[in-house]
């Protein structure tokens, strides 16, 4: 779990953390593309660039331009 | 000499002294005379002219003839027309002597010439000088064979044959693949089967088993009192049989075996009753048979085409109470060793069929695998109760004692870097903001009327806090999501607010 993927909603930042279970057998990208919402742009970043310090957590922010790594697709199941 | 005619002058001039009798003597001609002897002179020409006398030996350097000339006798001693005729046989364009070649080829042309062609001198040639029918190896070399110790390489037809040796006639030997197409009466020796065999009535069939024979006869004559028979008999035969194939008389009386005698030892009988003298003891001994194509019961053997039992088959028992039957103590009773599937559960009354595959070091069960319905697992005990089903979706029931399981847990930390500890279907947490989460669902729910149950474990402890654990109030779960919320509410009233916990839980029923 050293990679995080994040994109903007309504509300803020969203942060995913992939399980271990899921790393076993999808890569992060396809994580990202299951439960990134659909039509999101998301970036893949390492955990070490997620703040630790949560006190303000609900203003994170970043800049749309960032969010270059991919579109999210909402699926149900991983794309095979 | 009276000159008649001109045949008659003389060369000599001085010799002819008259013509036709008018005398030419000197002196005595008169000029009257003179001319009647001309006249006779020409009268005599004339007779030469109309052929009333011939010419003999005429000379001329040369003749011209207008007209056709005919001889009545030959010229120069040859008869002309004759000659003539000759002539005529001979072809137009003849011009020479035939060629030794054309009189060769018209010399051949006749039959019976008693001459050889080129190619009968070419065949002469080709036999060696000392040529003779008595040389076996030339003899083969040339297709035949000798009267004696011949090898015939093909087929032999004949309409009978007689062998007058003493010793034996080998017929043709092979195996059972290597038989020709089946002709009434024939005869062979049946390598694999180890016996002679014919074909009949449009089939093979064994003459004899094996060169033994089927049954020999022993027949002894007793001695007064004599109980034990055994060794040579009367015709010089050993006593020799397995026990309980056998018929044994006492004058023509058959006698009951334990009873009447007892043969155990394969060599001898022994009378339970002594003989009287001369009582004529018959054995007759029943060698074992073989039958072709058959497999041996006690040796075993392999059947190569399908095999139809239509009683039960019993491993192990003989009175098989199933259509296979396998009893005894042996571990691994039935193995199953083939390529996937190992096992076939076919259905009689529908197409659904249910497969056991090994894959590696995995056992698969399939239910319903042509997929032609819905292909449930049931597991029954107690007769039929059923106890366990795992349905076409994947649910799975506990019907007698119902019990529902998780379809999605998470265990994970929701302060400082947010991290999964543990989970089961999940496949993400998404950190939405200060104690708000979602959970990812690795595989979605059937629907979304399952049941999330959320505990959080609330960061401080003091008198008048409240922490409670719900799903967010206003996002509704998805099959791929559901969002809970760890709130908090101090004493003082200040309102619900969410709160990071290090410890938040959620387990997923359905």
């Amino acid at each position: 779990m050293t990679q995080r993927i994040i994109y903007k909603t309504d509300e803020g930042l969203a942060v995913i953390i992939p399980s271990d279970e899921a790393l076993a057998t999808r890569t992060i990208q396809e994580i990202a593309a299951k439960d990134v919402p659909s039509g999101v742009a998301y970036k893949i970043v390492d955990v070490a660039d997620i703040p630790s310090d949560r006190t303000f957590r609900n203003a994170w922010n970043i800049a749309d331009s960032e969010l270059s790594d991919g579109v999210g697709a909402d699926r149900e199941t991983y794309e095979d | 000499m009276t000159k008649s005619n001109i045949t008659q002058y003389d060369n000599t001039a001085a010799n002819n002294t008259d013509v036709e009798d008018v005398p030419l003597g000197e002196n005595l001609m008169y000029p009257s005379h003179v001319n009647n002897a001309f006249r006779e002179m020409m009268a005599d020409l004339a007779d030469v002219n109309d052929g009333t006398v011939a010419l003999t030996s005429p000379s001329a350097t040369a003749l011209d003839v207008t007209n056709n000339i005919t001889v009545g006798g030959t010229v120069d001693g040859r008869d002309v027309a004759t000659d003539g005729t000759k002539l005529d046989g001979i072809e137009a364009s003849a011009t020479a002597d035939q060629t030794a070649s054309e009189i060769k080829t018209a010399y051949e042309s006749n039959s019976d010439t008693n001459e050889f062609s080129d190619a009968e001198q070419t065949k002469l040639a080709g036999i060696e000088a000392a040529a003779d029918v008595t040389d076996t190896t030339n003899v083969t070399a040339a297709g035949a064979a000798m009267l004696t110790g011949a090898t015939f390489t093909g087929s032999i037809t004949a309409t009978e044959a007689t062998f007058s040796g003493n010793t034996s006639v080998k017929l043709p030997a092979g195996t059972d693949a290597q038989r020709p197409t089946g002709v009434n009466g024939m005869l062979r020796y049946n390598s694999d089967d180890d016996q002679f065999e014919g074909y009949a009535d449009g089939a093979w069939g064994a003459i004899a088993g094996g060169g033994e024979t089927s049954l020999l006869e022993y027949n002894y004559t007793a001695t007064a009192g004599q109980t034990t028979f055994s060794g040579a008999d009367d015709n010089a035969a050993t006593l020799a049989y397995v026990a309980a194939n056998l018929i044994v008389t006492l004058n023509g009386i058959v006698l009951e075996n334990g009873t009447d005698y007892t043969a155990a030892n394969g060599t001898s009988i022994v009378l339970t009753v002594a003989a009287a003298l001369n009582d004529e003891l018959n054995i007759i001994a029943f060698s074992s048979f073989t039958v072709s194509d058959t497999v041996p019961a006690s040796t075993g053997g392999t059947f190569s085409g399908n095999v139809n039992v239509t009683g039960n088959l019993g491993v192990g028992t003989t009175s098989p109470a199933y259509q296979i039957d396998i009893q005894g103590s042996s571990t691994n009773a039935l193995r199953i060793k083939t390529s996937s599937p190992l096992l076939r559960l076919e259905d009689s009354d529908d197409n659904a069929h249910h497969t056991f595959i090994g894959s590696s070091d995995d056992l698969y069960i399939t239910s319903d695998a042509g997929n032609t319905g819905n292909g449930n697992m049931i597991f029954r005990n107690g007769g039929s109760t059923e106890r366990l089903r795992i349905e076409s979706d994947g649910g799975l029931k506990h019907l007698s004692k119902p019990a529902y399981f998780a379809r999605a847990w998470v265990n994970f930390n929701g302060t400082g870097t947010v991290s999964v500890r543990a989970s089961g279907n999940v496949s993400s947490i998404t950190d939405y903001g200060t104690g708000y989460y979602g959970v990812n669902f690795s595989a979605a729910m059937t629907d979304a009327n399952y049941a999330p149950v959320a505990m959080g474990k609330p960061t401080t402890s003091s008198y008048g806090q409240s922490f409670t654990t719900n799903t967010h109030q206003s996002h509704t779960q998805t099959t791929s999501q559901v969002r809970i919320v760890n709130s908090y509410q101090d004493d003082n009233s200040n309102g619900v607010t969410y709160r990071d916990s290090a410890y938040m839980f959620l387990a997923v029923f359905r």
